[in-house]
Formats: structure tokens, C-alpha cells, sequence
């Protein structure tokens, strides 16, 4: 019976998620103010259907009280975040909003499917990021404390790191993380947003080649700190970002060409220097002989997606638990293997979404300060992206990087929360009042000067 | 005026954000890759992968499906699940025992034989779409997949008692379709009771090797049927003459520093008496003037070094033959010593072969799947794997190896329901020349197809009076039954 529930729901969520993705390029053509917010209301409604589906099959199958309240917990949270975050900035992006919301329906049905207290603690971590990062725009609205924000939290986030390398614990073969009491906590996960801040207020005034020289100091430093506790992946996240970040700045194509020289002869030394990279390139070759070793996440992900297919096998119904640590690394594999690969195509294209909403709020903005923090922003979040899913399905090395939004992990969390409320002001510097009036205010400049114009002409 | 002012301002701000926009082309051909490799992964990389045999997915399919059965051709089903309140409480049951073991495999201790290559085919159901709904909506499993064999359960059974207390293989298959028609290996094990044994089985000390299909795992030294493949170059290399071969027999054959033996002194003789008396030195004297090379070739286009069959485990039989082979190693090979190692599916298979007309036929042991009512869902076709020999060669061969049963060294083969034709052989495996393995591969018309044995005795001693009887047994069973 459970069984045929989970099959039917399976139709369910795929519909609800090809109908949210479909509706979530649409609204990007919308212009009517009622019609956005009806389209808007749409995507929410659409993302709690989803949520529902995926969770009446997970209390069919648990049949617990606590999956009930996990379940309950979860929608009020949802509900709430929309009306609060909307309260409190009117003039939000809400395809970014709902999109935040889809992320975190899928994880929590995932991870709850997987592993039920993993999954409540998750729940916990979300609420109290969500409502921390409420202030976050408040930090970025006015320039000047914005710029002073960004030193303060780079160096701290600079700190953090190096605090880390040396008292760190081991986690799956890399220095990450940080014990505190029973929190463990992954400042290369903060760093990457402090990290951001801190190079586009460095060239916020200037950008010839001593701040480039500068920048790429501090860069190096990051980068070196992280290759020296062996996070390679959160590595390239840091230098894809700086890399871009110094091309918007500088505008030098010599820059992007050189910086990806250097980045693949850096890849390469890495690849003699660091035994477990060699390992992670031999399982991306071919991973089936070493599937009872070191290629066992790898093989495991590639035999449950193939198993899942493209409606995948429903939920309860497939093994993503073969898969070692897939809550966090290899959610994407377990996503498709019992939801589908539809939605997966469907996932990927919501984050591509994300990313290039990211970049068109960059442009439009005219600060270059605010413009880098936006190229930076979505250049860590779409090479996150990339990483992650990209070394799931075998297309590149697995890095072990976390999905934003999706996978399991607190810092993972916040860090996606902060990076996403940055961008939310962002926009809100766009399309704010303010900026609407001084829009008019130009609107109408040129309105009467055109008048002049024709008025001398006469 | 108007649009021309925004078509300014427009290219103004596209110029203002050329570098933004480059990043987000470069980061989106760098999602959309990963994108398209996703959706190429799983439209066509996906099968491929589910059929590895490292796929462990269907290991958990129990909770749905009830393993299917393995029956041979005349259905009797030789594995079954018997199932339990769960699927951990299922029991396999293999209701001859030994009888099949070394066909069906086990699935106690991993899984091996027809249990492991049709792994997930009885994991998984093929049943209507309603009638798997009904049992869900029950809370009843479905029936996995069928698998039917080629196998006839009596032949087997047949086979296998006239083994007796031997241990070695019998193969019998169809020579027009390849089709494996009984296949025998003795000593085997229980299936039911693997996990009880498996530690004595698996043992170092336990050189018996229960867990080998000797009919296709098994690698010996072929002996005298090898002459079957050196009268097959030397005919192809001499098409004129090869009728004229004559020699004179006196008991031995040296050649350099190598003196081969025979059975007492033959007298003259051609291709044909040469072939039913079993005469080393005839077949020496052809060997050596064979082209090594050419004849290394023939030895792999008849099937060594490669995989013979799909479904079962197999060694590749071996043949260490080439142009640059030495005299010694050359003399030995073209009477069936030297390093020749072969396995009995690959000596019937050439056998077979000449039955049928000099067309190798590739050989399979699985007919077809079915679902639980019986609807087929995959059917094996035979398949031609090669043209070895012209129709006049093919007469020939014929020619000497009815004169092997007729009036040479194998009368023993002989049926009173029909001409059989074969060549005897008796492997040293060691310097001792007690120490033989006997073997006898024959081809007999049967009903309205021609089967093809090959009867593999180890330490069964000479080939002749000890293997070619049973051929003979095994041709009027197969005209008595009916």
C-alpha cells in the first residue's frame, strides 16, 4: 500500500516541480504588478504542494508523531519566513525568495527520508540562520557601514580560518571543521562570503595593478590556508570567485586568461602533490574497480541514479544510504535516485536560474562595490553548484562541496542564507523606493529635456 | 527618435556590463555542460550502468518481488523460491542438489552461475502494470522474471548418472543451433546447503574444486582430438593433395632430438587410417609441414582466447602457437600435447562444428525469459559465429572420423540406432604415462538435429575403451526415450 502511495506521490512531485520550474522562468516575463504577485503566490503554493507530497509519503512510512510535527513545524516556518522577510523588505526579489523555499523543501523531505534527527537539527539550524540573517540587509543598506562591515567580517573571516587549520578536526580527509562543544562548525563555509566582501571593498575606489597585486596577496591567503587543510574544493570556489571578481574590476581579459593558467598549473601540482587528489581523479576515470575503496560514494551514485531513472524510484523505494555521508555530498544522487532525474534536471536549472538573477542584479547596480559583491555572490554560488552536482554525476572529480540549500550541514546553511540576504539587498537597492524615485526623477530629467529640445526646435 | 535614444542608452549599458556578462556565459556553459552530460548520462549511460554487475540496487528489490525461478527446457524448475513472511526469511531451494549446481550457481554466499548473470532479470517482475498493482494493494509480492534453460532436465539427469563415480564433464549440445543440451560437472556441491559448507569448500585444502564448471572452466590438455584440428590446417593448406598423404608407420618418429611414440607400428597409412588408428607419427609428419603461423590462427578462429559463452563463468582455452613456435613444441602440439590447454565446451564446439556443415555456432545455455505467467520477454537466437570449412572438407572429416568408430581405435562409440562419428583422446597431464585423462567427443544425428558430445574423464585413463562409451549411451538414450 505505502508502496503504491509512493508511486503515485512520485507523478505528484515531479508535476508540482516541472509546473514550480516552468512557473519560475514565466514570472521572469511578468511586468504587471498584480500579475507578479500572482505568480508569486503561485510558485509558494506550489513549493508547500511539493513539501506535502514528499511528506505524506514520509508519514506513511514513519508513522511517528514527531514526523507530524517535524511536518507542521516546517510549513509554519515556510509560511512565516515568506510573510516576515516580505514584511520587513517590501521590495524583495520574490523569484529569489521562492526559490529559497524550494531549495529548503527538498532538503528537509530528503534529508528527513534519510535520516530523520539529521534532519531535525537541520530544521533548527534554518530557523535560527533564517532569523539572523533577517538583519543582514540592514548591515548593507547604507555604503559606508556596508564597506566597514566587510573588513571587519574578511578579517575575521580570515582569522577563523587559519584558527581552524590549527585546531582543527579531521572530517573525511580534510581539516574543516572546528568542535565546539557539540556544534561543529566550518569557517571555510563563512569565509567564502567574508571573503567576497573583503576583495570588493578593496577595489571600491581603485582598481589598478597594486590593488590587484594586493587582492591576489590575500587571495593566495585564503587559498593556501585551504589547500593547506586539504579543502581543495572550497579552494576553487575562493579562486573562480577572485577570478571573475578582478575581471569585473579591472575589466582585463589579460587577467582571466592568466588567472586560469595559473589556477590549471596550481590543479596540476596538486594533482602530484596530494595523494588523495590523485585517488579522487583515478575514481573519476573509472570508478568500478576501486567501488569496494575509495570509489564507493562515486559508484554508489552512479548505479542509484541510474536505478532511479528519470521518475525515479518514489521515495523509501531506492538505497540512497549506500552512499556514504550522501546527506551532505551527495545529496543530488539520492534526490534523483528516488525522486527522478526530472527533478534533478529541474534542480539544476533553478540554481542556474539563481545564479544568472544574481548577475543581472549586479548589472543593474551602479556602484561597483555592490556590483563585485554581486558577480562575487553568484560566481560562489554557481561554481558550488557546478562542484557539487557536477562531481555527483561523475563530470568532474568529486570535491566533496556541499549543495546550497539542500544538503545537510549548519554552516552550509547559514553560510547559503547570508549569501542569499546579501543579494536580497542588492536587488532592494534596485528596485527600492529610493532607487525607483531616482529612476523617475532621471525619467522625468530627460522627459522635459527632450520637450526643451523640441521647444527650441519650434 | 524616441527608440533611437533607447537603442543608445541600451548599448551604453550593455557596454557598461560586456564583463559581467562574460561571466555569466562563461558560468552558464559551464552549468549547461554539466547539464547536458546529466541528461546524455542518463539517457544512454544508464542502462549500462544498471546492468553492471557491481549493481547492488536489486538487492533490496526482495521487499517487493519474490525471486524467480530457473527451469529447464521441459520446465521443471530446478531453482525456486520458497517464500517466507519477508524476503529475509525467503529460502532458495534447489531441489536436485547437486544435479544443476554447477550451472545454476548459488546465491548464499554471493552469487555465481545463472543465479548471478540473471540477477536482476529474477529480481524483477515483468508482469501487467494492474496485476502488480492488485498485489500491492494486497500487500502481496509479485513473481520475479523466469529464466528457461536449453538444458533437458532428463539428458542431465541421464548424463550425470553415467558419470558414475568419474569426475570430469559431459557437454552435449544441438550442432545446428549451439543450443547446450546437458552439461555435467562432477565433483559439484549442494546449492541448498553453501553457506553450511562454505568454509570446507572454499578451503586451501580442498583441491577438488567443487565450485568449477569443468565443462567451462575447466582447462586440460586435449590429446588426440587435437588431431582433429591439425587435419583441418593441413587440409587447408594442401586442397589438391591432402587425399594423397601417405606414411609409413614403424612405431616411432624422430625428428632432430624428439622421438614421438605410438601405439605399436600402423604400417602405411593416409589420412584416414591415420586418423582411426590415432597415429602420432602421420599426424607429425603433417604438423611439420604445416605454416605455424597460419595454423596458430586456426586455433583462434576456432574459439581460443576468447569468451565462449555469455551467461556462465568460462576460461579461455590457450594455445601457445605462432609463427616463431620451435619443432619441439610444434611436434607436440599437432597430436594434442605440448601446452595446449582446452577447455570441454571448446572441444565441442569444433565438433560441433563439423556437424553442422563447418558453421561454428555460437553456444548458449538460456532459451528465453519469461514473466511469472510464462509471456516471453527476451529470446536468445542462435547466431552464427563462422564458416570454418568448405562442404568437401567437411565430407572428408566426416569420412575419417566414421572410420575412428567403424573400424578404428573407438568401436566402443558405435550405436545400433545410427552412425556415429568421434575421435578418442588420452591426455598425460604428468611425465607418468598412467596418469591420463580420457576424452571422446563424438557427433550423431538425433531426432531431426545432429548433437555433438564431448565427454571429459579426468584421470579416467584411456580415452577409447573408458569415454567412448558413454557416447554410445548417450546417442541410444536419446533414441530410446521416445
Amino acid at each position: 500500500m505505502n508502496h503504491i502511495i509512493a508511486q503515485v506521490m512520485k507523478y505528484l512531485l515531479v508535476l508540482t516541480m516541472v509546473g514550480y520550474t516552468a512557473g519560475s522562468f514565466q514570472i521572469l516575463t511578468v511586468e504587471n504588478p498584480h500579475r507578479m504577485r500572482y505568480a508569486f503566490y503561485r510558485q509558494v503554493v506550489l513549493v508547500l504542494l511539493f513539501h506535502a507530497f514528499g511528506f505524506s509519503v514520509i508519514m506513511l512510512h514513519e508513522q511517528t508523531l514527531e514526523i507530524l510535527g517535524m511536518y507542521l513545524a516546517e510549513l509554519l516556518f515556510m509560511l512565516l519566513y515568506v510573510i516576515i522577510f516580505r514584511l520587513a523588505y517590501r521590495n524583495c526579489s520574490r523569484v529569489i525568495l521562492s526559490h529559497v523555499l524550494m531549495f529548503l523543501a527538498i532538503g528537509f523531505i530528503m534529508l528527513t527520508r534519510i535520516n530523520t534527527a539529521q534532519s531535525l537539527k537541520q530544521l533548527m539550524m534554518v530557523l535560527v540562520f533564517a532569523l539572523i540573517t533577517l538583519i543582514v540587509p540592514q548591515m548593507f543598506k547604507k555604503e559606508k557601514t556596508a564597506v566597514v562591515w566587510s573588513w571587519i567580517l574578511g578579517i575575521f573571516g580570515l582569522l577563523l580560518l587559519m584558527v581552524v587549520l590549527v585546531f582543527s578536526s579531521r572530517t573525511y580527509g580534510a581539516n574543516l571543521t572546528l568542535e565546539l562543544g557539540v556544534f561543529s562548525f566550518q569557517p571555510s563555509e563563512f569565509a567564502k562570503i567574508s571573503f567576497v566582501l573583503l576583495i570588493a571593498a578593496m577595489f571600491r575606489y581603485k582598481h589598478n595593478f597594486g590593488v590587484v597585486l594586493l587582492t591576489g596577496i590575500v587571495a593566495l591567503f585564503h587559498i593556501l590556508i585551504l589547500v593547506a587543510s586539504t579543502d581543495l574544493g572550497g579552494a576553487m570556489i575562493y579562486a573562480f570567485a577572485y577570478l571573475f571578481m578582478v575581471y569585473v574590476a579591472t575589466g582585463r581579459v589579460f587577467y582571466l586568461l592568466g588567472g586560469t593558467v595559473v589556477g590549471a598549473g596550481a590543479a596540476a601540482a596538486a594533482y602530484f602533490l596530494f595523494a588523495h587528489v590523485r585517488t579522487r581523479v583515478a575514481v573519476w576515470l573509472d570508478p568500478w574497480p576501486l567501488m569496494s575503496g575509495k570509489g564507493n560514494q562515486v559508484c554508489n551514485s552512479l548505479l542509484g541514479m541510474a536505478s532511479g531513472g528519470f521518475m525515479g524510484t518514489g521515495l523509501y523505494q531506492g538505497s540512497p544510504k549506500l552512499i556514504p555521508i550522501v546527506q551532505k555530498d551527495f545529496i543530488f544522487s539520492a534526490i534523483v535516485e528516488e525522486m527522478g532525474a526530472i527533478i534533478g534536471i529541474c534542480i539544476i536549472l533553478i540554481c542556474v536560474s539563481c545564479m544568472l538573477k544574481f548577475l543581472q542584479v549586479a548589472c543593474r547596480l551602479k556602484h561597483p562595490y555592490y556590483r563585485l559583491i554581486g558577480v562575487g555572490m553568484a560566481a560562489v554560488y554557481g561554481i558550488q553548484v557546478f562542484l557539487s552536482i557536477g562531481g555527483n554525476i561523475k563530470f568532474i572529480p568529486a570535491t566533496g562541496v556541499t549543495l546550497p540549500f539542500v544538503s545537510y550541514g549548519g554552516s552550509s546553511i547559514g553560510s547559503t542564507f547570508i549569501l542569499f540576504v546579501v543579494m536580497q539587498e542588492l536587488f532592494i537597492r534596485n528596485n527600492g523606493e529610493e532607487a525607483r524615485k531616482e529612476r523617475l526623477e532621471l525619467e522625468i530629467e530627460r522627459r522635459e529635456g527632450a520637450e526643451e529640445k523640441a521647444a527650441q526646435r519650434k | 527618435m524616441k527608440s533611437n535614444e533607447e537603442k543608445e542608452q541600451r548599448k551604453k549599458r550593455l557596454n557598461e556590463n560586456k564583463h559581467i556578462i562574460t561571466v555569466g556565459v562563461i558560468l552558464g556553459l559551464l552549468l549547461g555542460a554539466m547539464l547536458g552530460y546529466f541528461v546524455w548520462f542518463m539517457v544512454s549511460e544508464r542502462q549500462e550502468t544498471m546492468a553492471r554487475t557491481e549493481n547492488n540496487r536489486y538487492d533490496s528489490a526482495g521487499t517487493r518481488v519474490i525471486r524467480g525461478d530457473i527451469i529447464t527446457s521441459d520446465r521443471v524448475a530446478i531453482a525456486y523460491t520458497q517464500p517466507g513472511s519477508t524476503a529475509d526469511e525467503d529460502v532458495r531451494v534447489y531441489p536436485f542438489h547437486e544435479l544443476f549446481a554447477p550451472i545454476s550457481g548459488y546465491t548464499a554466499m554471493g552469487r555465481t552461475g545463472l543465479e548471478g548473470a540473471y540477477h536482476r532479470t529474477m529480481m524483477t517482475t515483468s508482469l501487467n502494470f494492474m496485476e502488480v498493482f492488485r498485489n500491492d494493494l494486497l500487500n502481496q509480492r509479485s513473481m520475479g522474471d523466469r529464466v528457461v534453460m536449453t538444458i533437458d532436465s532428463d539428458l542431465q539427469y541421464y548424463c550425470y548418472t553415467l558419470l558414475g563415480e568419474y569426475n570430469g564433464s559431459i557437454t552435449v549440445v544441438d550442432a545446428e543451433t549451439g543450443r547446450i543440451l546437458a552439461m555435467v560437472s562432477k565433483p559439484t556441491f549442494d546449492p541448498n546447503l553453501v553457506k553450511e559448507q562454505w568454509s570446507e569448500l572454499v578451503s586451501e585444502d580442498n583441491k577438488s574444486g567443487n565450485l568449477l564448471n569443468r565443462s567451462t572452466q575447466g582447462l586440460y590438455s586435449p590429446g588426440s582430438t587435437f588431431k582433429i584440428v591439425t587435419a583441418i590446417e593441413y587440409m587447408r593448406e594442401n586442397p589438391e593433395t591432402y587425399r594423397d598423404f601417405s606414411y609409413t608407420c614403424n612405431g616411432s618418429i624422430t625428428i632432430g632430438d624428439h622421438t614421438v611414440h605410438c601405439e605399436g607400428a600402423h604400417g602405411t597409412v593416409n589420412m584416414e587410417s591415420a586418423m582411426a588408428y590415432s597415429c602420432n607419427g602421420a599426424f607429425v609428419t603433417m604438423g611439420m609441414t604445416l605454416d605455424r603461423g597460419k595454423y596458430g590462427e586456426l586455433i583462434k578462429e576456432l574459439g581460443f582466447g576468447s569468451k565462449l559463452i555469455d551467461e556462465l563463468p568460462s576460461s579461455k582455452s590457450t594455445s601457445t602457437i605462432n609463427r616463431g613456435t620451435d619443432d619441439f613444441e610444434m611436434m607436440q602440439t599437432v597430436f594434442g600435447q605440448g601446452q595446449t590447454m582446452e577447455s570441454p565446451l571448446q572441444n565441442v564446439m569444433i565438433t560441433a562444428m563439423i556437424a553442422n556443415k563447418g558453421v561454428m555456432m555460437k553456444p548458449f545455455i538460456v532459451d528465453h525469459l519469461e514473466d511469472a505467467n510464462g509471456i516471453v520477454t527476451e529470446r536468445t537466437e542462435p547466431r552464427e559465429l563462422k564458416q570454418i570449412l568448405t562442404a568437401e572438407q567437411v565430407d572428408y572429416l566426416n569420412q575419417l572420423l566414421t572410420a575412428t568408430v567403424n573400424y578404428g581405435t573407438s568401436p566402443q562409440a558405435q550405436s545400433p540406432y545410427c552412425q556415429v562419428a568421434g575421435k578418442s583422446g588420452t591426455a598425460q597431464y604428468s611425465s607418468s604415462l598412467e596418469r591420463t585423462h580420457a576424452w571422446f567427443t563424438a557427433y550423431a544425428p538425433a531426432e531431426d538435429t545432429t548433437i555433438a558430445i564431448t565427454i571429459m574423464l579426468e584421470q579416467g585413463g584411456h580415452g577409447s575403451p573408458n569415454a567412448a562409451p558413454l557416447a554410445s549411451a548417450i546417442v541410444n538414450y536419446l533414441y530410446e526415450r521416445d
